[in-house]
Order: structure tokens, then sequence, then C-alpha cells
């Protein structure tokens, strides 16, 4: 066999290029690794950075509403006072004989029942009820949870006394935040003491009525109306009402 | 998706996220019931407890976050980069936050609120892609 032209045997300036390369291909790709952790991290930061800035839009939003007057159970009482010399039977305010009757479907835990009671019901009581034009209704709904069940319950029983509007003001002037057991004894005494040994069953009866009314029209929500047997949004009860007493 | 692609994408996102956000302040200050399909209760939402976050419209904070990211879209380098999912990451957060509130406390469903979520969701899984990418397509000068 002829011997080979090349040597099998690298030179040692390829074995030192070689060894170069291979340096360099290293220091690379540690680099690449260096690089890719310092960008994860970064992006760790921002993800981190940004939990604190939501947690801190979280907490500026509960303090405005934590701001709001707090209301005790004396101004509760006063509100009540919008409610003299008003007939009362049951779950209805205002004259048998009024033209319009307007159903309100409302759970005593639902924020938003309480702002309509706030800010919406005076003005109709003033002008429509009290005036004798409107009878309002309110069935009570309990699908929040325990605490609408028990304070429609506690709602049934001052009905049966005919007090359930002064019992569902003061309620709603001093809702707590939804299912935390705020309804507790002396939460219902705070609003009508008669109102704390309440006959469990009488107050699902109601509430199963309310439901048995609230399916019979597809009310969804609360608070929900009805003005002369129509359903009606709370933004458009006032001109609803005009409405039906013209007719 | 190309880096530039996926730029132009972001920068749609946060345009369409910016006119709901202006529809919205616009509402609010206008006193007007927003525009709503049957399935959601815009003014429901829109005049809750939780519209407002220390006196400020939520509508105006996600309206001001919008155009900080389209500001931060424009500016190059990795500060703009971390910048932009910052912001995104936060509206995220937030977005998330809310539709938890108008599930839970409101139980109802502002369509725009909900469109606005979907819409800092994209931005900050693509803000995150973008900041990651940087690692991949990163020049090495190996000598």
């Amino acid at each position: 066999m002829p011997p080979s032209t090349s040597s099998p045997v690298a030179t040692r300036t390829e074995r030192r290029d070689a060894a170069r390369a291979l340096r360099r291909e290293h220091e690379a790709a540690e680099r690449r690794t260096a690089r890719r952790r310092r960008v994860w991290q970064q992006l760790a930061a921002t993800a981190l950075a940004a939990g604190a800035i939501v947690a801190a839009m979280i907490v500026a939003g509960n303090a405005t509403r934590a701001d709001r007057a707090p209301v005790t159970p004396a101004a509760a009482a006063a509100s009540a006072s919008r409610l003299d010399g008003i007939a009362q039977r049951g779950i209805a305010l205002g004259s048998p004989a009024a033209p319009v009757t307007v159903v309100e479907f409302a759970d005593l835990q639902c924020p938003f029942c309480a702002q309509f009671d706030r800010e919406d019901l005076p003005g109709i009581i003033d002008h429509y009820v009290r005036t004798g034009k409107v009878r309002i209704e309110l069935r009570l709904l309990a699908f929040l949870g325990d605490d609408s069940v028990k304070g429609a319950r506690a709602a049934a029983s001052a009905a049966a006394r005919n007090r359930l509007w002064q019992f569902a003001g003061g309620f709603f002037q001093l809702q707590g935040e939804e299912n935390t057991g705020f309804v507790t004894d002396d939460f219902l005494r705070s609003i009508d003491p008669a109102t704390v040994d309440a006959d469990a069953a009488a107050g699902d009866r109601a509430i199963a009525a309310a439901e048995t009314e609230a399916r019979r029209y597809n009310v969804e929500s609360t608070p929900s109306f009805l003005v002369g047997g129509e359903a009606v949004q709370a933004s458009e009860l006032d001109n609803a009402i005009a409405k039906a007493l013209k007719r | 998706m190309s880096t530039p692609r996926l730029r132009t994408v972001m920068g749609g996102l946060a345009a369409v996220g910016l006119a709901i956000s202006a529809y919205l302040t616009y509402v609010h200050y206008a006193n007007l019931q927003p525009f709503c399909t049957g399935i959601s209760d815009c003014e429901r939402v829109q005049t809750s407890d939780w519209s407002l976050i220390a006196g400020v419209p939520v509508a105006l904070a996600g309206l001001i976050g919008y155009v900080a990211i389209l500001v931060a879209l424009r500016v190059p380098g990795e500060a703009a980069r971390l910048a932009t999912a910052l912001i995104a990451f936060s509206g995220f957060g937030y977005s998330a936050y809310l539709t938890w509130v108008e599930l839970a406390r409101i139980h109802a469903i502002c369509q725009w609120c909900i469109i606005s979520a979907v819409i800092m969701t994209g931005l900050a899984i693509l803000a995150a892609v973008r900041v990651l990418r940087d690692t991949t397509h990163a020049p090495f000068n190996v000598v």
C-alpha cells in the first residue's frame, strides 16, 4: 500500500484553530444563555411591578368606596320618615285606588337595588306615590346568597306588620358587603327589632311567590320593574310611569 | 410573526381599545347611556361603585393606558419594550379584576369592558412575546 500524501495527524496550527473555534462557540453559547436569563428576569420583574400597580389600583378603588359617608342606624331610621303618611299594606306602598301599579323586584343584598332605593325611589314616592297616582309593590328575591334569604325572611315579617318599606329602606341604607354574613340578629334589630324572630316558613313562602312572579315576567336581574304589567328598566321607570298615567 | 408585524398588530389592538375607552369616557362625562346589546347591562356597570378609581373613571384610566401603549410602541429600545409590557400587564391584571367584579359583585356584564379585557389580554401576550423575542433575534458579535 502506498503511503498517504496527507498526514492523519493535525498540524499544530490546525489544532490551535480548532480549539479557538470551540472556545468561541462555547463563549457565544454562554452569552446567549446569560442574555436569555436576563430577559426572563426582566419580564418577571415587569410582571411583579404590574401586579403591584394593579394591587394599588384595587386598593385606591376600595378606598373610594369606603370613603362614602357611613350610614348609621339613626340615619337609616330618619330616611324611613319619607314614608310618613303613606298607606302601606303587606308588600304594597301607596293608595289601593292608585291608577298605576309598579312592581319592583329586588334582592336586599343587591347594591343597585340599594342605589335605586337611595337615589331614585324618594323622587318616585314624592311625585307619584304620595300623590295617590302610583302604588308600588316590593317583591324580594333571594338569589344572591344566605344573607339575602335571611333578609327576605325578616322582610316578610315586616310586611305582615305593614312595615316592609321602612324595613327595606333601612336594610338598603345599612347594606353590607355581599355574602359576608352581615345579616346578623344585631343587624336586623338595628332596623326593626320585631324581625329578629321572623317566621322562616312564612318568609320562604314570600320568596317563592316573588320567584314565581319573576319567572312569569322573565326577570333576570335586580332591580327590575313592571309598570302596568310591562317590564321596564330602572333608567326608564320615570318615563314609563308618566306614560302609564296618560293612558 | 415578524417583529415589525407584531408591533403593527399591537398598535391595531391598542387603537381599538383606545376608541372603546374614549367612547366610554365621553359617555361618562356627557352623562349618557352607553350603547349596549341585550345580553349586557353597560349602564349598570358604568354607574357602579367600581367604575371609579380614586375619583377617576375607569374608562379614562383605560384611555390613558392605551395612549401610553401606543406611545411606547413607537419608541425603539429595550426600555420601551419593557414599558409596553408593564402597561399591558397592568391593564390585563386590572381588566381581569374588573371582569371578576362584574360577574361576582355587580352581576352584570358590559360588552365594551369585555372587549377591552380581551384586547388587554392580547396586548399582554404580544408584549411578552416581543420582550422575549429580543433574546432570540439579538445579534451576537462573536469574534
